[in-house]
């Protein structure tokens, strides 16, 4: 690894001209650039272009009254990270908007001005997109200086109108609390009946400061948080958050720990995805493969319950490994139960693929093109349907995945068919995955013990997730506990830009279009 | 079409029978904590306090006696309690059926110093459950052979969610018990709750319990429905649903399994019986 990270910083030497740059190993083994404010578009349209790198997550952090803002870029090619950092001026807390120059830093950025007050200069849209409008102006919640724990009082105000209408158009409104068991957000379609000329979305009505309940905890207890950022993607949160502490600490998972940490991964994508081959066909009204769809979810998390005692994979993680070991009679209970919904698997999804009313609503649906997927940068099945070779057990792998054999799935029609396949080829990867990590499987210690962890460290941990890549930063705090930690979620990745396949398409599209996408709001909202 | 409808039949009866017949979650499960009051090394230890993340077991210490207080409707069966025990004074058990019309049900203690037994309000629990009674087969008459659910998500994880969706899968079938849900709260009875109420939630769901028609019953389910469970009262979240609309019935559980939640809703409508009194279980 050590060789990788000196051939990125001998290519930063070389081919970046444009100005001062201080490299170091900040956050081994990736590299990390500290830059001025004022070459910070620059800088990070470098990392972007020359060195093919994929913006990962945007971290904002405050010592003292200095704010610091960290791009992290993802570099495929050198199975590496790059940290880009530069710290603001204390008095007007500004620095360049990237996102001129790198559209998927759109998002982040509003959220850091929400959530910081630091000012991205020259960004094209810096609306409000975390804080409602009643949210009074000019008060920060992640500022240290902000008391958590005083309600905040409500402005009079309400979301602004959509503007402008053509002849026939209105608005209709959907949400927060919508039909069905679905979670909340609030869509405005502007519409002529059938045809959705625009969305507006007003999402974060879940905005639980979640980020803000790490801090000053101690490390033992942020794994049961980390679980409860996404109900379904528990195990994903928390592996990605006790991988990036045990990268602080420097400290190696067995092996064992990390084969069993693999299959519940893959557990919890099994159940995901076929939850959502379910959704889909309710969406179809293929009521039949919605029940049998959802039944296979109903035995995965049966499994789960049995092998780890919760239905969600809750509670196994922990940093420097895993909480309770797998008895035989359970991985001989694993294997059977893999063979037996393995094979129901197979049928239901050799069925799908030949029910053609299924298929035909979900040709041309929703379509994402391969270049908005990279520009906006899409993560998961969403970015491997539009043409995009993205995943991070393969890009940058972790747990045991370096040492099992694998393919990422990738197809071009950036439609809903397209995630659907994506999806349902990983269905058969994950089973496949599941019976070599366990064939691997050698008795040993499942957990290693956290040595003291000293002040200011801090690390990036992550975990390709049902729905795509999960990064969470960490920063230790005095006395073992946290600082601060970042959780960069892929439904917050795919929400920006969902609502760019959505205006012009139809009505009728958009249930089949939204489970397709299968975000979650949890995981958005955080 | 034909091949599915073929396959459908093929699959059989799949569903369960609960509650005609009891449906126990396998060894290991993650269910209600137990106190045992002869192991506890007392308030020297404090082991599991110090591991509690949402504050569901307290020391309190007061002029007569010294008390381990355990609130089932924060916890989060975790287990980390029960592991950091040097004394196996809390264990979990696989029981998940932790219902209750009250919040007091939900609580139990250990009194570690001073005279007595396991505190709970006895007297004024015994004139609530009088009155209850007599309700309660009113709620029976109205609301027992068919219910409509509205549910309302304030700010859950969407664990909870994903358990109530499964409700409608064919293995709990929640059909079979006259129970559905529906879009809208002007046909329902009961509001459902998930999540501890985030600030931008707080009017929408006043709005949603205010557009029902009497008479209507909410449920809170969830930890964060019943407590805010891990998030206290903040700027962002409110702490519990119970501090905005009134609750008729908690189901403590983080999640929730879809057992559990059949049992509450079936308690909601005087169908079940809560199996938890003064944080006791009548097994």
């Amino acid at each position: 690894m050590i060789g990788l990270t000196e051939r990125l910083q001998a290519r930063i030497a070389v081919e970046w001209k444009n100005g001062p740059v201080e490299i170091a190993a900040g956050m081994e083994p990736e590299v990390s650039c500290r830059v001025f404010p004022d070459q910070l578009p620059e800088f990070c349209a470098f990392v972007s272009r020359t060195l093919k790198g994929s913006l990962a997550t945007v971290v904002g952090t405050q010592e003292g009254d200095r704010f610091t803002v960290l791009y992290v870029f993802s570099i495929p090619d050198e199975h590496a990270f790059i940290g880009v950092r530069t710290s603001l001026d204390s008095a007007d807390r500004s620095f360049r908007s990237v996102t001129p120059v790198l559209h998927a830093a759109h998002w982040a950025e509003r959220e850091l001005h929400d959530l910081f007050g630091v000012v991205p200069l020259g960004h094209p849209g810096l609306a409000r997109l975390v804080l409602h409008p009643d949210w009074p102006v000019g008060v920060h919640p992640f500022r240290r200086e902000f008391d958590r724990f005083t309600p905040v009082p409500r402005l009079d105000a309400r979301q602004p109108d959509l503007g402008p209408r053509r002849d026939g158009e209105f608005e209709l409104p959907f949400g927060p609390i919508r039909a069905g068991v679905v979670e909340s957000a609030h869509f405005r379609f502007l519409t002529v009946g059938e045809e959705i000329r625009r969305l507006e979305m007003q999402l974060f009505y879940k905005h639980r400061g979640i980020e803000r309940l790490f801090e000053g905890q101690p490390i033992v207890l942020c794994p049961v948080i980390a679980e409860r950022i996404s109900g379904i993607s528990s195990f994903a949160h928390s592996l990605a958050f006790c991988q990036a502490v045990e990268r602080a600490a420097s400290i190696e998972v067995p092996v064992r720990a990390r084969l069993l940490r693999t299959i519940y991964a893959e557990l919890e994508r099994l159940y995901n995805h076929m939850g959502n081959l379910a959704n889909l066909s309710e969406a179809t009204s293929l009521r039949v493969a919605q029940a049998q769809c959802s039944l296979v979810q109903e035995r995965i998390k049966q499994l789960n319950a049995r092998l780890v005692g919760h239905r969600f994979l809750r509670g196994i993680n922990t940093v420097g490994g895993l909480r309770r070991d797998l008895s035989a009679d359970a991985l001989e209970d694993l294997l059977q139960s893999i063979d037996h919904l393995g094979r129901e698997c197979v049928v239901l999804i050799d069925l799908l693929l030949s029910t053609k009313s299924h298929l035909d609503r979900l040709v041309g649906t929703g379509v994402l093109p391969e270049k908005a997927a990279r520009d906006y940068g899409a993560v998961g099945p969403v970015a491997r349907g539009s043409g995009l070779k993205r995943d991070l057990r393969y890009d940058h792998p972790y747990a045991a995945y370096a040492g099992l054999t694998f393919t990422v799935p990738v197809y071009h029609y950036g439609d809903a068919l397209a995630r659907m396949r994506v999806r349902m080829d990983e269905i058969s990867e994950s089973l496949q995955l599941i019976r070599e990590a366990a064939a691997c499987l050698e008795p040993g210690p499942i957990r290693t013990e956290l040595p003291t962890l000293s002040a200011g460290q801090e690390a990036i941990g992550y975990a390709e997730s049902p729905r795509g890549a999960i990064v969470t930063y960490v920063t230790i705090g005095e006395d073992g506990t946290l600082r601060r930690c970042k959780i960069r979620s892929p439904s917050f990745s795919n929400w920006y830009l969902f609502q760019t396949t959505v205006e012009n398409t139809m009505m009728m599209d958009w249930p089949i279009n939204e489970r397709s996408f299968e975000l979650t709001h949890a995981g958005c909202d955080l | 079409m034909a091949l599915w409808t073929l396959k459908g039949i093929m699959t059989g009866i799949v569903s369960g029978r609960y509650p005609d017949e009891p449906e126990a979650m396998p060894d290991g499960y993650r269910g209600r904590p137990t106190l045992h009051q002869e192991r506890c090394a007392g308030d020297t230890c404090r082991r599991c306090v110090e591991v509690c993340l949402p504050k569901a077991l307290t020391w309190t210490t007061g002029s007569e006696a010294t008390e381990l207080r355990l609130d089932y409707s924060r916890c989060v069966f975790c287990g980390l309690c029960e592991e950091a025990c040097p004394e196996q004074a809390v264990t979990l058990t696989r029981n998940v059926e932790l219902a209750a019309r009250r919040k007091a049900d939900l609580t139990v203690g250990l009194r570690i110093l001073g005279n007595g037994h396991a505190s709970s309000d006895a007297s004024a629990a015994d004139l609530e459950a009088e009155i209850e009674s007599t309700l309660r087969d009113e709620i029976t008459r109205v609301f027992g052979r068919s219910l409509h659910i509205r549910h309302v998500d304030a700010g859950s994880c969407n664990g909870c969610e994903s358990e109530l969706q499964a409700l409608n899968n064919p293995y709990y079938n929640l059909h079979r018990l006259g129970i559905f849900f529906t879009p809208s709260p002007r046909f329902a009875d009961l509001l459902l709750v998930t999540g501890p109420v985030t600030r931008p939630m707080e009017e929408p769901l006043r709005n949603a319990y205010e557009a029902m028609a009497e008479p209507k019953l909410v449920v809170a389910v969830g930890a964060c429905a019943c407590s805010g469970g891990i998030f206290p009262p903040t700027a962002f979240t409110l702490g519990g649903v119970d501090r905005i609309v009134p609750v008729d019935v908690y189901i403590p559980g983080c999640p929730p399994p879809p057992v559990a939640l059949m049992h509450g809703l079936l308690v909601a409508v005087g169908r079940l019986e809560p199996k938890i009194r003064a944080g006791a279980v009548n097994t």
